[in-house]
């Protein structure tokens, strides 16, 4: 098995796609001669030709809306937008059409795309170049929202989304392109969409978080560990649909419960899977629900590391629901 | 213009008080430290006086009402102040009664103000637990506003729940129908069941329901204590003191437990350790009009038997004239009862709690006894007192207990000994 980075994963995820699969195509600004702005699709418009990896015009709603239009006619188009916070053009063509297509068609139609952008800070990239914005698409029926953080995940995940019949937004953490690795399995496989990965074991705290955060989580857990604190990880993998019985299952162990992401607090992710426990699995709770995340202003550049979560401030809320 | 009186933490991390007795009515002028209320704390009557000068404007507590610290219990009109508060807060979950919030009948216009007040801290009429809790008192029956909460704040965690389940305490029945209701008649009198004989009922149960008893007894031959006591009577009247029994008793006491600290421990439940004391604070229960409390006297095991006899004497006078205070009664690492004056051969008392042994005296009584001389067995009319210790299992074993009798009949029997 070869060890890969991240983004490297991803790329060899794409390229078993257009391999495995003639319907499979690629599009998106400079993903083709430039192999995209992060190099994920280096060589494979050499590879597979300008019909199947398709340099596109700078326009995210004309690029989505065109996308739609080949999924719904039979392609599987992947398509890139080069940082999340360029997608909110499209914004309109993913939640209102894309999303809605099966249902407002009577399930004659679907529109089998995949949207894959980096999201996420932690690369300087500033105000326009580091949003998370998980959550808006969380909140639309229809659509599914992936976020890997392994490159084992990453290809398997992706595999999975690009043969999924429905939308589904792939995000991926642009922090851990290159910044893990990972074996991954060469040719296809999958990895099931809506269950979530245990990182690691624990029976005091249980960690959710998902993308980016996972490293941050496990830097946490080993501090913890140093005080006697057994801290189990949880990666959701999949946050729209949600392994729900999962979460449950989770919490009830331990009975007291971090959430942990990088986008803004209020109307968080953390926020539905505080109020899941909170419904079903509030009984077994031993300490409220104790989120930490970004802060609720725009991405700041110069205060990045301060926005961003680390392992201190993760800390700090595990240790706060282990001691309630 | 009002100031609100809240009940403070008189003593140790008190939690809750219960009214006593008011010694003043609404609309009654008070003098800054003049004595407003009585209240019982877990081990005495405390007057609480008036932080200011001013007219009592509100009573928001009825005789007899258990408060938790923290709630506002009477209302002051110091003519100067806006709404203020005086006294301890409480830990956050101070909540006023609610038969109080109901029954008090002002009838002036500062009515509104009052309901103000105290739908302000309505909210906090409930017992904070986290929900795991919720669900383990429910499953094993435990009534959670009876529970100490370890958790931030007093929050009770499941643990304490469970301790509490497996303590046996504050198991609340099924239902109502285990509470014994007496039809009155006409030839009873009803007592109101509060004050100082409610706490003793709470603290002796809990004593039995915790501790794991059993009793030794011992008889010791005394005749020889009470010829000592008999010459040494005329120092204590010289010194001012008239010296009882009880004094080389406690004497007596103070070496065997110096010697056999296993019965002069506490187990502190909290955090899971056996506290053995190398002093002995000997807690002398003693009669009063209202009933039975226990002042403690301090490192018995330095002083001389007069000096025990003195303590003692002032430590009864202030029982007798009230004016025990609450620290008087903290620090007892073991109990002594006597009630040998009155009558009594035999006892199983019930252990002081947490402490870990209690020693009942009894009544001096004359009986033939063997004697050894060098001609042989002899009868004689000899004076004997019984002595029974109980002891909670958990934390010592019966030999113990028997050690610690025989050391005390050694040096009753030969108290020539005391001196050594």
């Amino acid at each position: 098995m070869a060890t890969m980075t991240l983004i490297q994963a991803l790329t060899d995820g794409m390229r078993t796609a257009l391999l495995h699969d003639e319907s499979v195509l690629i599009m998106g600004e400079d993903v083709g001669r430039k192999g995209g702005v992060f190099l994920a699709t280096q060589g494979l418009q050499e590879e597979f030709g300008e019909d199947r990896v398709i340099d596109t015009p700078l326009t995210e709603d004309g690029l989505v809306g065109s996308a739609i239009g080949m999924a719904t006619n039979g392609l599987k188009p992947i398509v890139e937008i080069q940082f999340q916070d360029f997608i909110y053009p499209a914004f309109d063509q993913i939640v209102s059409e894309a999303a809605k297509l099966r249902y407002r068609s009577g399930n004659q139609y679907s529109a089998p795309l995949v949207i894959r952008t980096p999201y996420g800070g932690g690369i300087r990239g500033g105000l326009y170049h580091s949003q998370s914005a998980e959550a808006y698409f969380c909140h639309t029926p229809g659509l599914k929202v992936v976020i890997p953080s392994t490159p084992y995940d990453a290809k398997g995940l992706l595999l999975a989304a690009i043969a999924d019949p429905d939308p589904v937004i792939f995000l991926e953490p642009k922090a851990l392109y290159r910044a893990v690795k990972g074996e991954v399995p060469e040719g296809y496989y999958t990895v099931d969409l809506s269950t979530l990965r245990t990182v690691r074991d624990g029976k005091d705290v249980t960690v959710f978080c998902y993308g980016a955060m996972v490293p941050i989580a496990s830097k946490a857990a080993e501090l913890a560990a140093a005080q006697g604190i057994d801290v189990e990880i949880i990666d959701l993998r999949t946050l729209l649909p949600l392994d729900e019985e999962g979460v449950l299952e989770a919490a009830r162990k331990t009975g007291r419960v971090v959430v942990l992401h990088e986008a803004p607090r209020f109307c968080g992710y953390g926020g539905e899977i505080s109020a899941l426990i909170a419904e079903h699995a509030i009984e077994y709770m031993e300490a409220p629900v104790k989120r930490v995340t970004g802060f609720d202003t725009p991405f700041p550049n110069t205060l990045e590391h301060h926005y961003i979560p680390n392992e201190h401030r993760v800390l700090d809320a595990i240790e706060y629901v282990y001691h309630y | 213009m009002a100031l609100e009186f809240r009940l403070p933490d008189i003593g140790e991390g008190l939690t809750e008080g219960e009214i006593i007795k008011w010694c003043v009515k609404i609309g009654d002028k008070v003098a800054e430290h003049q004595t407003v209320l009585e209240v019982m704390t877990d081990k005495a009557a405390v007057e609480l006086p008036s932080p200011k000068a001013g007219i009592i404007k509100e009573i928001l507590a009825k005789e007899g009402d258990v408060v938790p610290v923290g709630t506002v219990i009477f209302i002051l009109d110091d003519g100067q102040t806006a709404v203020t508060s005086a006294g301890h807060s409480g830990h956050g979950h101070a909540k006023p009664a609610a038969k109080t919030e109901t029954k008090t009948e002002t009838k002036t216009e500062t009515k509104t103000e009052t309901k103000t007040a105290t739908a302000v801290s309505a909210h906090d009429d409930k017992v904070r637990a986290v929900p795991s809790a919720r669900r383990s008192a429910r499953d094993l029956n435990v009534t959670l506003a009876d529970v100490e909460g370890s958790g931030r704040n007093g929050v009770i965690r499941r643990s304490d729940v469970e301790a509490v389940a497996k303590s046996g305490r504050n198991v609340s029945s099924n239902n109502n129908a285990s509470q014994i209701s007496i039809p009155a008649g006409t030839r009873e009198t009803r007592t109101p069941f509060v004050g100082l004989r409610r706490k003793i009922a709470e603290q002796m149960t809990r004593s039995k329901f915790t501790a794991t008893h059993f009793t030794v007894v011992e008889e010791i031959d005394v005749t020889e204590l009470v010829r000592l006591r008999q010459r040494a009577k005329a120092i204590g009247e010289k010194e001012g003191t008239k010296l009882t029994f009880t004094a080389f008793i406690m004497k007596a006491c103070a070496s065997a437990l110096i010697k056999y600290p296993e019965l002069n421990s506490m187990l502190d439940e909290k955090n899971n350790e056996i506290v053995t004391y190398h002093y002995s604070n000997l807690g002398i229960a003693t009669d009063t009009p209202n009933g039975l409390v226990v002042p403690v006297i301090r490192d018995a095991q330095a002083k001389s038997v007069l000096t025990l006899s003195k303590e003692l004497d002032a430590m009864a006078d202030k029982a007798r004239n009230g004016q025990l205070k609450a620290e008087d009664f903290q620090g007892g690492t073991f109990t002594i009862s006597n009630a040998g004056q009155i009558g009594s051969i035999h006892a199983t008392p019930i252990i002081n709690f947490p402490q870990v042994a209690i020693l009942g005296v009894h009544r001096l009584m004359k009986k033939p006894g063997v004697v050894e001389t060098p001609e042989g067995d002899k009868i004689e009319v000899r004076q004997y007192m019984n002595f029974s210790i109980s002891v909670d299992h958990r934390l010592a074993d019966g030999v113990s207990a028997v050690r610690l009798l025989v050391h005390i009949k050694q040096l009753l029997e030969d108290p020539g000994l005391l001196a050594l």
